[in-house]
């Protein structure tokens, strides 16, 4: 077990910077998940936390040294890899043992360890097994125990869940969850789908193009996104955003619709995000947004309305009920709750206010 | 059974196929088959037109004589020397590939050093620098180094190989990037990985390139030729040269034919006892 520190963590190719000064500390046994599109450089820097991709600038810590220039074995870190890369002509045991007995562990001890991570992960009925040999999901479950028995100060995980089908991907969320709490192993875990995020992390790194958007936790991430792209990121359906003209006491929403909202931080133009689960439909007589419903998609429980603000070609979503009878052509009116509003900067799409 | 296939011909076109198929197959057989027969008849009856298509009662006079000494009278040198020269520089030639090709693709593939390119189009274009196009200068090296007459003289200008490179390195690339980086966070240095992931991973690769290039060290000839002098270096194909240009003495042609069997029967071995690996290896790439 270990804190990792990233110092101004770079990455450049040829001169081409990916990886923009990350800085962050990941306490001890801490679960941190990055998340970001495809391409953002998260990978990237688990790698470099690995050792599998030099740091071209700053320090990156683990145990309180220093491993910009070490090998990954001396790092002490183990890692799931997205395919697995388990070694096709091992058995289960003795791709679990490899690492061990290279590390020149007792064989008695080897042994312990591979027996317990194998009750964990209920793979003791396969362990003479090749990973040919096994499903998708018991390769899955292979990795993380190659990566587990290693007891290493930090566990690293590259998207290890995005190769199962949706409904493995959910049980195997919940065990990796539950293997945390039992083990209290610092884990950073690289991921692109914002319910893993969500649900896993202790804290999140949200990424875009290399740069670290937001570090906070989950919660926080989704009540106070600090950018226009993480309130679009975190969230589904997305966070819709609004152009608007921010005035003394009220904003203007496209389609001249006004709304009295004494809580906009500033005059001028601006843009308002709103969660479609923060749009309630209005009491009559209120003043409202007016929305034109092009289409409705029912979940069941929910139910996502996707129109436009009416006079204009402002898209908006809603989240409405699963029993709402409204459908394509209907007209609603919402009314944003005031406690739920975010303002972004309409250059930087920095968060504006609090 | 296999399940047939969908291209699987029907009525005359089955007939047909069958038809060029056994017929390929007497093409490339019947010279095989028939020095086996001739093997096993006297000097007298294979003089005596026509050769007899079934095998006579001589085979195991010929088979004793050949091996007690009936060669070395005519050629200076025991079937047994000429059988365990032979091997000696197969095997040698074989596995001194294999190892050397393994270990440049090895360095090719996975390391990144100043000039690799390089250094692969280096081995590249002795593709077309084989034994024969650098024979002179080949045959002074080893005169300089006063390797004529010795092991060591006919299995190494033969050993340099870079098709066995190229088919290594084509297979080290099929390797996962991820599995060479599994094993460094799990700790295994270039060593260990070679020698616990790669190899086990190649070895049907090595299989088959085992029996080609057995096959093609076994039926050297041209080399073999220029650097031995003395017969007790000989080769088989060398000897059965030897034995047939003899000008003075009627050619005792029963022991040439158990001569030429046994010069074709180990690589036939070869490739019926790797038969299995060597098709693997070839189509099959299990990752």
């Amino acid at each position: 077990m270990a804190r990792i520190t990233l110092n101004d963590v770079r990455k450049s190719y040829a001169g081409n910077q990916v990886i923009h000064g990350i800085t962050t500390q990941i306490a001890d046994g801490e679960f941190v998940v990055i998340v970001g599109p495809s391409g953002c450089g998260k990978s990237t820097l688990l790698r470099m936390v690995a050792g599998l991709e030099a740091i071209s600038a700053g320090t990156v810590e683990i145990g309180g040294k220093v491993v910009n220039d070490l090998e990954p074995r001396q790092r002490d870190i183990a890692m799931v890899f997205q395919n697995y890369a388990l070694y096709p002509h091992m058995s289960v045991r003795e791709n679990m043992a490899y690492g061990l007995k290279i590390a020149r562990l007792p064989k008695a001890e080897i042994e312990a360890r591979v027996a317990k991570a194998a009750t964990m992960l209920e793979l003791q009925p396969y362990l003479d097994r090749k990973p040919r040999a096994l499903s998708g999901g018991q390769r899955q479950r292979v990795a993380m125990g190659r990566a587990l028995v290693r007891e290493p100060a930090a566990l690293l995980l590259d998207e290890p869940l995005s190769n199962l089908d949706a409904k493995l991907r959910v049980q195997m969320r919940l065990q990796i969850k539950e293997m945390h709490l039992r083990t209290g192993q610092t884990t950073l875990y690289v991921t692109h789908d914002q319910v893993e995020a969500m649900t896993l992390a202790d804290r999140l790194i949200v990424m875009n193009k290399g740069v670290a958007e937001q570090i906070a936790t989950p919660l926080e991430v989704y009540e106070r996104p600090a950018s226009e792209f993480v309130a679009g990121f975190i969230g589904s359906p997305a966070m819709n955003i609004v152009p608007v003209q921010a005035a003394k006491g009220h904003v203007t929403l496209p389609g001249g619709v006004e709304l009295r909202l004494p809580a906009a931080p500033r005059t001028g133009a601006l843009r308002l995000g709103l969660r479609p689960e923060h749009l309630r439909a209005a009491e009559p007589g209120e003043p409202a947004i007016p929305v034109l419903l092009r289409s409705v998609e029912r979940l069941g429980a929910d139910a996502f309305g996707y129109g436009m603000i009416e006079g204009s070609d402002e898209p908006l979503v809603l989240r409405l009920p699963g029993t709402s009878g409204l459908g394509r052509g209907d007209r609603v009116e919402v009314v944003p709750d005031p406690a739920h509003l975010h303002f972004f900067d309409p250059q930087d799409g920095r968060r504006i206010g609090d | 059974m296999a399940e047939p296939s969908p291209l699987a011909a029907r009525g005359a076109g089955r007939l047909v196929a069958h038809f060029w198929m056994i017929l390929g197959v007497i093409v490339v057989a019947f010279p095989v088959y028939y020095v086996f027969v001739a093997s096993t008849h006297s000097v007298q009856t294979i003089l005596r037109p026509p050769l007899p298509l079934l095998p006579g009662p001589e085979a195991a006079a010929n088979y004793g004589q050949a091996f007690e000494g009936g060669v070395r009278r005519i050629g200076g040198v025991s079937l047994w020397r000429l059988l365990a020269n032979t091997t000696v520089v197969a095997l040698g030639i074989a596995l001194g590939k294999i190892a050397i090709s393994m270990a440049s693709a090895y360095a090719i593939v996975f390391f990144r050093f100043p000039l690799r390119m390089a250094c692969f189009w280096l081995i590249f274009i002795t593709l077309m620098l084989p034994v024969e196009v650098r024979i002179q200068p080949t045959y002074k090296v080893m005169v300089d180094l006063g390797l004529i007459d010795t092991y060591p003289g006919l299995i190494l200008p033969l050993i340099a190989s870079a098709t066995a490179t190229l088919l290594f390195r084509q297979f080290f690339m099929t390797i996962p990037d991820e599995l060479l980086e599994a094993a460094r966070v799990d700790g295994a240095g270039p060593w260990r990985f070679f020698k616990d992931i790669l190899w086990p991973l190649s070895l049907t690769n090595v299989a088959a390139i085992f029996v080609i290039q057995f096959i093609y060290g076994w039926t050297q000839y041209l080399w073999p030729l220029l650097v031995t002098n003395s017969n007790e270096m000989n080769t088989i194909v060398i000897a059965l040269k030897k034995m047939i240009s003899f000008a003075d003495a009627d050619t005792p042609w029963n022991l040439v034919m158990v001569t030429s069997v046994l010069a074709i029967l180990p690589p036939i071995l070869v490739v019926v006892l790797m038969q299995r690996w060597f098709v693997k290896g070839l189509v099959e790439t299990e990752k």
